[in-house]
Order: structure tokens, then sequence, then C-alpha cells
């Protein structure tokens, strides 16, 4: 059973992390899909689980292309040139101090704003090009339940995903 | 499926049921419905659970819409307990609200569910007149029976919204029979509403007594505690009740299951006060896990403030272990005539006196002056499963 989490919301974090253990402890795959991690970082997920930000989705996009160009590969080349030998260490330097805070504190929740819109596209995407068939979608919590009416709208009326409010109720 | 006039078919509607995230919940019910399951064609459990979260009015909106759009092709049902069939219907709800919003709310749920049609059974039985009874009255046929369990420990908050007590008092006139599970739960009603006072009667919660421990208790050691680690239930009391009696004796352990608002702080003042290999945080777990930690420690101490009736400290009894717990409402009911025999009972007071003074007694009159045999005795023909479930076919079907 390959079983797709929806948490956008993170309000039910307990039952998100007992119920993709317990799919995973039965021999089936779990993917929990999260808006943003720091909501879930008092949250262990079981060996096994895997877990998605949802804005790694956009990771295709011209936008976040731009972004990775201009923020992270572009000053690190420049970083790498000027510093010869102490180049990895003045770019690890800049990453963890500057570009990744950057990303995740100025990009991200602007990037997230603009492009709603197409993030149930995207996880259409994702459901339809997954290696392993996921055959359900559980909604965890109450601000998952429009991007759910959204994913199934583009998956279209012939698809065949079951869709449930907790793994325990899957059969 | 028609349920024939004559054909013992039951819905259980409850607020409150057994899930992962919140385990305890509700679990009183889910004994309700495996003890009385035995004598009836079939069960139904429909579970509307509230989810709650902080969201706009605009948010709000698109969630309801959303959620009436996927109830339709939503799994929701599962085998569940005593071969009943669990139906589960999360309850979208902004945070707030009072009482008769709430159970707006899940009368919106449960009509979206049933699309307009009645509930197919000769008999509903719903825990909470709000939510559940007000829910419910929509998709009764007349000819069904609707029963009512009134546990809420907040009930007479409830019934001072002027709004709520009106809507309880049509789930009373529409209803057959309303059970408290203690007298302090009906005067709370009878005040508010006396002229349903014919209607109103006790029942107990069921308890399990077929599940033996597998030695019995030799010394009063390892201490116990489960339930909401929260204001109500006393439990900073009890942690400085145990303080001090680990003081005297320290051999003494502490096992905490719950969880509750105030976790951290306990967690905080048992490291203030050298604890940690003391005292054990289990946090919240299963039902079944609970009773049989239940069946491996020595003694449940509960300083709750208020219980409508108290079901842990029966099941404590049940799996053979004495009990101390406050005169908080229920315990005192549930253990009439067999107080001594069952362990102690102290005064509900805003410090840890009254509980360690009733340790010390306990201990001094441990084994001989208990009669765990009796108290286990006694309370099986009060709570067992096969009394209460007597009491419900009676009530259902008779």
């Amino acid at each position: 059973m390959n079983v797709l989490f929806l948490a956008l919301g993170a309000g039910r974090r307990r039952a998100v992390v007992e119920e993709s253990a317990k799919v995973v402890a039965n021999g089936g795959a779990a993917t929990v899909v999260i808006a943003m991690a720091k909501q879930w970082k008092n949250e262990t997920f079981a060996p096994g689980v895997t877990v998605l930000d949802s804005s790694l989705l956009h990771q295709g996009e011209l936008l976040w292309r731009i972004e990775r160009l201009m923020v992270y590969r572009g000053p690190e080349f420049v970083l790498k040139r000027a510093f010869g030998r102490r180049g990895g260490s003045a770019v690890r330097a800049y990453r963890n101090k500057v570009a990744d805070r950057f990303h995740k504190r100025a990009f991200l929740p602007v990037h997230k704003r603009l492009r709603k819109d197409v993030s149930s596209k995207l996880l259409a995407h994702h459901i339809n090009r997954a290696p392993r068939p996921y055959e359900w979608i559980v909604v965890t919590d109450t601000r998952s339940m429009p991007e759910a009416v959204d994913v199934l709208d583009e998956l279209g009326p012939d698809n065949r995903i079951g869709l449930a409010w907790s793994a325990e109720h899957l059969s | 499926m028609t349920v024939a006039p004559g054909d013992r078919h039951v819905t259980v509607v409850t607020p409150w049921y057994p899930t992962q995230m919140f385990p305890f919940r509700g679990a009183f019910v889910r004994t309700m419905v495996e003890a009385t399951a035995p004598g009836c064609d079939s069960i139904t459990v429909i579970h509307g659970d509230r989810w709650s979260s902080r969201v706009s009015d605009a948010e709000d909106a698109a969630i309801v819409e959303a959620h009436l759009k996927l109830l339709p092709r939503s799994k929701r049902t599962s085998p569940t307990f005593g071969g009943a069939t669990l139906n589960y219907l999360p309850v979208p709800m902004p945070v707030g609200g009072d009482f008769a919003y709430v159970a707006k709310r899940h009368a919106a749920t449960l009509n979206a569910a049933f699309a307009g049609k009645p509930i197919d059974a000769a008999v509903v039985h719903v825990h909470e007149a709000l939510p559940s009874g007000w829910a419910v009255l929509d998709n009764l046929r007349p000819e069904t029976k609707l029963f009512v369990t009134e546990h809420a420990s907040f009930l007479e908050t409830l019934l001072d919204e002027p709004e709520a007590r009106e809507m309880y008092d049509k789930v009373l006139e529409r209803c057959e029979h309303l059970f408290v599970v203690g007298d302090g739960t009906r005067d709370v009603l009878l005040k508010a509403l006396p002229r349903h006072a014919a209607k109103v009667s006790l029942v107990a919660n069921p308890i399990n007594f077929g599940l033996p421990r597998a030695e019995p208790v030799t010394e009063l050691r390892r201490w116990f505690y489960a339930g909401s680690l929260i204001p109500r239930k006393g439990v900073t009391w009890l942690l400085e009740a145990f303080a001090k009696c680990h003081a005297e004796h320290p051999e003494l352990t502490l096992t905490i299951v719950g969880d509750g608002e105030l976790g951290d702080q306990l967690h905080a003042r048992v490291e203030e006060l050298g604890l940690q290999t003391a005292v054990t945080f289990l946090g919240s777990v299963d039902p079944e896990i609970a009773l049989q930690l239940m069946r491996e420690h020595d003694l449940l101490v509960h300083a709750s403030r208020w219980e409508s009736f108290g079901v842990t400290i029966v099941e404590a009894v049940a799996a053979g272990m004495p009990v101390l717990v406050t005169r908080c409402g229920g315990p005192e009911e549930t253990l009439a005539g067999i107080e001594e025999a069952a362990g102690e009972l102290v005064a509900v007071e805003e410090d840890d006196t009254a509980l360690v003074e009733g340790y010390r007694r306990l201990r001094a009159r441990f084994p001989h002056g208990l009669d765990l045999a009796k108290a286990q005795r006694v309370l099986d023909e009060r709570y067992g499963y096969p009394a209460v479930a007597k009491m419900h076919h009676e009530a259902w079907f008779e």
C-alpha cells in the first residue's frame, strides 16, 4: 500500500507521525507532504517514511532556477575564484550564513504566496510520476482539504486513487 | 439496508473515540460498544471528530466547501471493537465558538454525510446531547429510538449558554432516555432542565474485568497515574505528594501516562526535585497498553478536582491495583461501600497533604486492611460488561 499523507496545515502532527509509521511497519510506503518544515521540528518520523516539503516540488520552475543561479551558483563561483585554495570554506560559510537563510526566510515565503495556484498541479504531477503508484491520499488536517480538492481535480475523473481521513481506515 | 421493526441494529454517535491523535479520548465509548455489541444484530459507530484550526473566515469557508466535496468520495468505514463498524467523520472547526456553534458544525457534517437520508438503525445512542444528540436530530426516522449518555465534565458551563440549553432541551424532548454516569452530572442537568427528570437515570461506564494480572500486588511501590496533564486532574499535587513520599521511601517510582498543557511544567518540576530516575513520563498510549501498565504497577494515584465517573479508578481495581484517589464526585459513587476494600479516598485540597497522609494510612494497613477481591467482585457486578450491556439492551429493545 502506497499512501500520500497531505499534512499541509500540520494540525494533527501526532496522528500523521503515528499513522505513517504504521503504514511503513505494515510493509507499505508512506510519503508525508508538509508545507513548512519548522512546524515539524519536534516530530520524529519513523525510518522509511518520506517527508516531502511541498516547496521542493517547485524546483524545476523558472523562478526556482533563477534563485539557484543568483543566490547559490553565481556567488559561489565568484567566491571560489576569489579565494583560491580557501574557496571551499568560503563557499560553505556563504551558503550557511547567507544563501540558506535568504532561501528559507525570504525566497520560500514569497514563492509560496506567488505560486500557490500551481502547487496542486505539481502535487498531481508528483502523484502521476511516482514510480510506485499511490493508492491512497490521506487528508490529515483542515488546511489540506482545499488542496486535496484541487489535486483530485487535477488528477481528473478517471484516476483511481482513494481518499481517506485516516490511514487506520485503509484496507 | 433497511432496518425491519424489531431488529437490533444500533448506531452509536460520539464526538469522542480513540484515534492515533488522541488514544485515550473516548475509550469509555469503545468499551460501551464492546460490551453491548454481543446482544445486537449490528452496531455502527459514527465518530464526529473535531478538527480544529486557527483560520480566517475566508479560509474556513474554503475548508467547509472542500470538506463537503471530499466527504462523498472518502473512505470512512472500518471495523472496530466488538465486530462493530466505525464511520469516521472529521468535523472542521475554527478555534473558538460556543457549544451551540460546535453542535451545529457537527450537524452540518452529519447531514452532508447522510445526504438527507435517515440513519438506518432501530436505536440511535449518542454520547453527549451536544454536539452528537443535536447533530442526529434531522437524521432520525420517526420510529427510531434515541438515547443519550451524558459524560461532559463541562456540562454546567454548556447549560449556562442560553442557545445551547435550548438545543439540549430539544434533544431531551426527542430522546427516550438520557443516562448520566454520576449523581453530580444528574444534579447539574436537572437544575437547568428539571422538566425532564423522568427521562434521566444513572448508567455506568462498562469496565472489562476479564483481564487478570499475573501477580498480585505485594507492596505499594510503583505508583501509576493515567489521564490528561491538566489542572483539573490535580496532577501537580500528585507529583508533590509523590516527592514527599519518595523522600520517606526512596524505592518508590511514579509512572505518568498522558499528555497535556502541564507536561513541560511537570517535567521541569521533576528535574528540580531531582526525581528523574524515579518518575517516568510515557505520554499518551493506547488504552490497551494503559490497562497492561496498570497490571504492572502497584497503586493508582489520582488527585482529580472533579470527575463525573472516574473510569480509570474502576479500571485500576479491575486490574487488581489498590487506589489512592480524591473524593472528586465520581469515585465516592463508584466505590460506595467498598472504599476501604479498594484503597483510600482523600479530600480534594489545594495542596498535597491529603494525598501524603492518605498514602501513609494506606501503606500502614496494606495488605490486610484491604480486600481487593471483594472490591473487584462488587465493581464487576456494577460495572462489568454483562451488567452494563444488560442495562443498555433492556433500555434499547424492551
